[in-house]
Order: structure tokens, then sequence, then C-alpha cells
């Protein structure tokens, strides 16, 4: 197990931090896109042999 | 990079390499044995010293790593940095004296969770290389 720490710098205001939904729903929706992308590649690559 | 050099238009990133523990690798260690650690963000990638191996090493590291973009006046704003998909990679290596460096193990780490908290303490497991492929 490696421990780190991890700072903005500056730190980003009240007004300017966003929602924790609206980080979550973006890195679910990359992994879901990415996820959907590699199974579309298999598909075709299973397809094409 | 020191605080005092920041350009106050700009964003970093700031990450701070703490420690290691429950390194099991290295129980028993060599005289001759090191490891560091390497962490890479965009166009920068930093390395720790190198300490000497033990199950718990100590590293206490902090580097700076700048946002930047195609255009380098852009000050990046928590809703353009959302869409950075791009992970810090951190790279765990062992040394050895006249040998070649080994890699250990690797991590993506995903760094956005600090843009509704400002700071994140991350507890990496690394996973051997033969694993994570």
């Amino acid at each position: 197990m490696l421990h780190l720490h991890l700072d903005m710098v500056p730190t980003l205001s009240r007004t300017e931090l966003l929602l924790e939904e609206s980080v979550e729903k973006q890195t679910s929706l990359e992994s879901k896109f990415e996820n959907e992308s590699v199974q579309k590649f298999l598909d075709y690559a299973n397809d094409w042999w | 990079m020191l605080k005092a050099d920041l350009d106050p238009n700009k964003r970093y990133l700031s990450c701070s390499v703490i420690k290691g523990s429950a390194f099991t690798d290295f129980v028993n260690t060599r005289p001759d044995e090191h490891i560091s650690i390497t962490c890479s963000f965009l166009k920068n990638r930093f390395h720790t010293k190198m300490v000497p191996t033990s199950t718990d090493p100590v590293f206490d590291e902090t580097f700076l790593f700048e946002f930047v973009g195609d255009n380098e006046q852009i000050k990046f704003d928590a809703s353009m940095l959302l869409k950075l998909n791009q992970p810090i990679h951190v790279t765990i290596i062992k040394h050895r004296k006249n040998e070649k460096p080994v890699i250990l193990g690797t991590k993506n780490i995903d760094w956005r969770s600090m843009l509704f908290c400002n700071q994140v303490e991350v507890n990496a497991e690394i996973l051997p290389c033969s694993l994570t492929h």
C-alpha cells in the first residue's frame, strides 16, 4: 500500500467546488463508455474471425 | 518548484508521496537494495529519492504538477478539470547496485475527487506488473 496526499493549489473556493455527484457521474460515464468501447471491439473482432 | 515560484494565474496539483506500508517483498532486505517512486501526470514526471528497502519505507516528498493545456493563457476551472481524464501514474522501482532498475508495480490514480473537496488522502494498493495487465 502506498500512501499519497493530493492537494489542489490554489484551493478551489466554495463557489468553485463541484458537487460530489457531478464528479462521480462524469467518472462513471467515462468508465461505462470505455467498457462499451472494449466490448464493441471484441464483438467486431469475433465477428471478423 | 517553490511555492513562491507559482504563477497565480495557473492551477497546480500537489502530490505528496508519504510512505509505503506492508511491502511484503522486503521482509528480508539486502543492504545494496533501494526503492523509489515515480509519479507522472500530464507533461511531467517526478522521482523520489532512493530509500533503503523495508516493509514500511518513508519517502515524504512533495511534487507540484501544473495543469497545462494547448493554450497556456487558460486558467482551468473545476468544470474544465473534470473533463481531464488523465490519471496520475505511480510506479515503484527497485534498485540494486550494478543491476538495471526493476519496476515492481504501477497504479493509475484518479485525482478528480479533489474537485469537490480540494484535498484527498489516497491509500493505493500497488499490484505487481504481472497482475496489472
